[in-house]
């Protein structure tokens, strides 16, 4: 039998200990990931969708849209370097003899992971990018200061919470020192072009998640007070590193009506499974009851090169890129897909043993985003040799008709190009080794971000559409006024 | 690929889905499936709209909508 002197320093330290869980836990509880905001009762005048942003130029003539791929740092840098390659680029304006960069006449970008960095870095400080974006991302240990900033001890409580993890202290950090603590809103009221579309992927249905309003009309909720850094967190979440982001499935007010397109393609199914597909997908957001929440991470996981976005609104006819094609808005549509590919080059085959299970999952995990990217480029390549077939057809049926004008005919004779900017496309075997073995991860040396701001120019300067394409604009400049 | 051609006696704004997307008179690109079809401005046509399934079409044979 213990005496009551003994028990005392036990009663304390019992005591002492159930006030440490307690604050713990009252920490814990109170640590919650920053919720959506609704969806307004009045529907808001200002929304982040692409018909609300000016065009940066006088028109849509020549419409230029980027993709900027998954893949860390590199890809960050990588698409960095085309975008110092298209600002040094100059082209003159046919229609008015305005002298300008082809990076001014860039009206949207899509992007994943690594490259939503840039391009929201971009969308939101324009051409200051050229002068601080290195020293604020491109040339610090992003992935050394998450690592801390897990292992600080006044963190954890935070992350013991089931509402809050990596993935928030992660968007807090780039929020803090990226981003400026800059929400949707800021963009909005920046009025001006490139539109963004910074690309994650819904863990549950696998398919795309875009952060534009359009997306987020479907889960009830307002993007303009979203920080830029959890829509940049959310799409470069990569898995197993980091967790997903959560957000609210709110009740949709009463002036929402779903897209009558999600109702038509709920019927497509043996006409055009692509767009079934996606229909169906969207469609969950509108059952609130059985999906209240959104989990969403890695874009790379849906498409690591931020281009199937882009093209849905090419083959949708309500999508923006096909209402200026169709409406006679656009002569021009150029896409530039930025690619700096998923991994490093697989050692394994050097070696007798099998890989390990690090490198197996690691594999498993980017085999197929580099496959699937390829197929997603040959399929926007293939939309464009039907478009120039097409625009062939009736310009063969007017010579040949006796009655030209019982032709169709287009409302404009507008080209597509697609310029593939991929370091795989480096010529000299040595130096596309040296550059595809860069690491994916969130800090490079300052060394390899020159390298990979070179070799993106360099690549511009032998790609052969875009040498077609500068050659066109330098044509049709010798006509101008 | 899929091609539209929407017939009216003057040019205007052609709706899918609600959508300004095309123009009268002028081919319209679209994926394959089911729309709705109207036109914008007054509507002082009929029919007020049309449920439409595209497929299997092309530039010179596309499927034809008429408004009157």
């Amino acid at each position: 039998m213990l005496s009551p002197g003994r028990r005392e320093p036990r009663g304390v330290a019992f005591v002492a200990a159930g006030v440490i869980v307690i604050a713990i836990s009252g920490l814990t509880g109170c640590a919650h990931y920053p919720l959506t905001t609704p969806l307004p009762p009045q529907k808001p005048a200002a929304r982040y969708a692409f018909e609300q942003i000016p065009s940066t130029g006088a028109d849509d003539d020549l419409f230029v849209c980027l993709t900027f791929s998954g893949g860390g740092t590199r890809a960050a840098a990588f698409s960095y370097g085309v975008l110092q390659k298209l600002r040094d680029t100059s082209i003159v304006r046919a229609k008015d003899g305005r002298h300008e960069t082809l990076l001014d006449e860039v009206d949207c970008i899509s992007s994943v992971s690594g490259g939503s960095f840039t391009a929201a870095y971009y969308a939101l400080f324009g051409a200051r990018i050229f002068q601080d974006y290195r020293s604020i991302f491109l040339d610090r240990n992003v992935e050394g200061e998450l690592f801390w900033s897990a292992a600080n001890p006044l963190n954890w409580p935070r992350l013991l919470s089931p509402y809050f993890s990596r993935i928030d202290l992660a968007a807090e950090l780039y929020a803090n020192t990226i981003f400026q603590n800059k929400t949707y809103a800021d963009l909005l009221a920046g009025a001006h072009r490139p539109f963004i579309i910074l690309n994650g992927t819904d863990l549950a249905t696998g398919d795309g998640f875009e952060f534009t309003q359009d997306q987020f009309d479907l889960i009830g909720s307002d993007l303009a007070a979203l920080p830029i850094a959890r829509a940049v967190a959310a799409s470069s979440a990569f898995p197993f590193l980091l967790t997903p982001i959560t957000f609210s499935n709110h009740t949709t007010p009463g002036w929402y009506t779903a897209p009558p397109g999600l109702k038509h393609a709920a019927g497509d199914y043996y006409i055009d499974r692509r767009r079934y597909m996606w229909a169906s997908h969207q469609s969950t957001y509108l059952d609130k009851g059985a999906t209240p929440y959104v989990h969403v991470m890695d874009g790379g996981l849906a498409d690591n090169i931020g281009l199937r976005a882009l093209e849905r609104q090419l083959v949708d006819p309500t999508g923006f890129v096909a209402r200026r094609y169709n409406l006679a808005k656009a002569s021009k549509v150029i896409f530039i897909v930025v690619d700096s590919k998923a991994g490093e080059p697989a050692t394994y085959n050097k070696s007798e043993s099998a890989p390990g299970l690090a490198d197996v999952a690691f594999k498993t995990a980017t085999t197929s985003m580099d496959n699937f990217s390829a197929e997603t480029i040959e399929f926007l390549r293939d939309r464009q040799r039907e478009l120039d077939q097409a625009r062939q057809d009736v310009e063969v049926c007017k010579q040949l008709a006796r009655t030209p004008s019982d032709c169709p005919s287009f409302a404009a004779p507008a080209e597509i190009e697609v310029v593939d900017v991929n370091l795989e496309a480096i010529a000299d075997p040595a130096r596309r080794t040296q550059l595809l073995s860069i690491g994916t991860n969130f800090s490079l040396p300052s060394t390899d971000v020159d390298l990979l701001i070179a070799a993106a120019s360099d690549l511009l300067d032998q790609n052969p559409a875009f040498q077609k394409l500068l050659a066109a604009l330098r044509s049709a400049t010798a006509g101008a006024p | 690929m899929e091609f539209l051609l929407v017939v009216y006696g003057t040019e205007r704004d052609v709706l899918i889905d609600g959508v300004p997307a095309g123009l009268t008179n002028h081919l319209i690109t679209l994926a394959p499936g089911a729309y709705t079809i109207s036109l914008d401005g007054d509507k002082d046509f009929t029919p007020v709209e049309r449920e439409i399934l595209v497929t299997g079409t092309s530039p010179l044979k596309p499927m034809r909508v008429e408004f009157a």
